[in-house]
């Protein structure tokens, strides 16, 4: 019941992120420079200790979202398998050939910034808008297009519903076009430990040194003991 | 007489000898500036020369006239494989919308393979030869 009461109140934040994005200075199809910046990060990289799983989720994690989803190598999945490590989310379909190829890209550009030292700790999940189309293995034929089947990265799809509520919760807008096609938002966005959302990256193209320096030390704050 | 002649076309010949080694030393410096044109979109997408000769040091602008595109390495840095000098540094606009201007400056010799990230699967690729 506790999780219902919560879910409802995370979908009502991300409802209000929604309404935020529509204020100026929000952006549909933001565009930016992109920057290649390649600081190093020099941080030691041991052993991601796992959360304890006794804790309860907190109110704003995602995690909180327990619908099923199934990745690009055809596994069932739920999103709070993450729980522990720091993930990069991004929303995208495979069909896009505008901007969804470059949000992509700005994942990667993200993932690549993490010192490579941690990086193994963080995981890449890009959860497609098209249900219908992005079946898993039309989305193994993305990730191998675009050379991202990697271990750490999943490209996932779920229920048109289980879209609908994460995009909610992420404050992501987007609609299907008569053509087939979407319009959305663009976000990378990063989750902490815990699930909840860290950093948001908004538009195209942004700086994502600033993110990576997040990440790393939400790993090194992992490793704490 | 004689002798102040060959004299001053000794000097003539030297002066217009420097003078050619000098004009050839600033040729050899100077760059140029050249433009391709990145238009279209979707299948329609284009970089207007595709193909394009320069000399190293020369700048490359890209000109968006349409749509949304990148000029991107094809690079290791960009998932894909290397297509441009090993010596030269990979490089990726980012989004360039209409009105944009994105320069590259070609500082090495050898060719570079370049694409556009949302249209690579159309075709939409392009080449600089850095001679």
């Amino acid at each position: 019941m506790i999780r219902y009461i919560n879910i409802i109140k995370i979908i009502g934040l991300g409802a209000l992120g929604a309404l935020m994005s529509l204020l100026p200075g929000s952006e549909l199809h933001g565009q930016g420079q992109g920057s290649e910046g390649m600081q190093g990060h020099s941080h030691q990289h041991h052993n991601q200790s796992e959360m304890a799983a006794a804790e309860p989720l907190d109110d704003h994690s995602v995690y909180q979202l327990d619908r099923e989803w199934t990745d690009h190598r055809g596994e069932d999945l739920q999103l709070d398998r993450f729980l522990g490590k720091p993930v990069i989310l991004v929303m995208f379909y495979g069909s896009c050939r505008e901007v969804c190829p470059i949000l992509i890209q700005d994942s990667w550009r993200l993932y690549r910034e993490v010192d490579e030292r941690v990086r193994d700790s963080v995981s890449v999940v890009a959860v497609t808008f098209d249900t219908e189309r992005d079946t898993p293995e039309v989305l193994m034929e993305y990730a191998e297009k675009e050379r991202l089947n990697l271990s750490n990265w999943y490209f996932v799809t779920s229920t048109p519903r289980a879209v609908r509520e994460l995009a909610t919760v992420l404050g992501v807008q987007y609609r299907k076009r008569s053509d087939g096609m979407y319009d959305h938002s663009n976000l990378v966005a990063v989750l902490d430990q815990r699930g909840v959302v860290a950093t948001r990256i908004e538009g195209l193209g942004r700086p994502v040194e600033e993110a990576a320096g997040e990440i790393e030390q939400m790993v090194q704050a992992g490793q704490s003991p | 007489m004689k002798r102040g002649l060959k004299s001053n076309l000794k000097f003539g010949a030297m002066a217009l000898l420097l003078a050619f080694v000098l004009c050839g030393r600033v040729d050899a410096m100077a760059t140029d500036t050249l433009t391709v044109v990145v238009a279209g979109s979707m299948e329609d997408a284009r970089f207007v020369p595709d193909r394009l000769t320069v000399q190293t040091g020369d700048v490359v602008r890209f000109d968006v006239r349409e749509g949304i595109h990148t000029v991107t390495a094809y690079h290791p840095d960009n998932r894909r494989d290397l297509g441009i000098p090993e010596q030269a540094n990979s490089f990726d606009s980012g989004p360039l919308t209409v009105g944009d201007i994105w320069y590259l400056t070609v500082s090495v010799n050898g060719v570079y393979n370049y694409f556009c990230i949302p249209h690579e699967s159309m075709g939409h690729t392009g080449q600089i030869i850095a001679e």
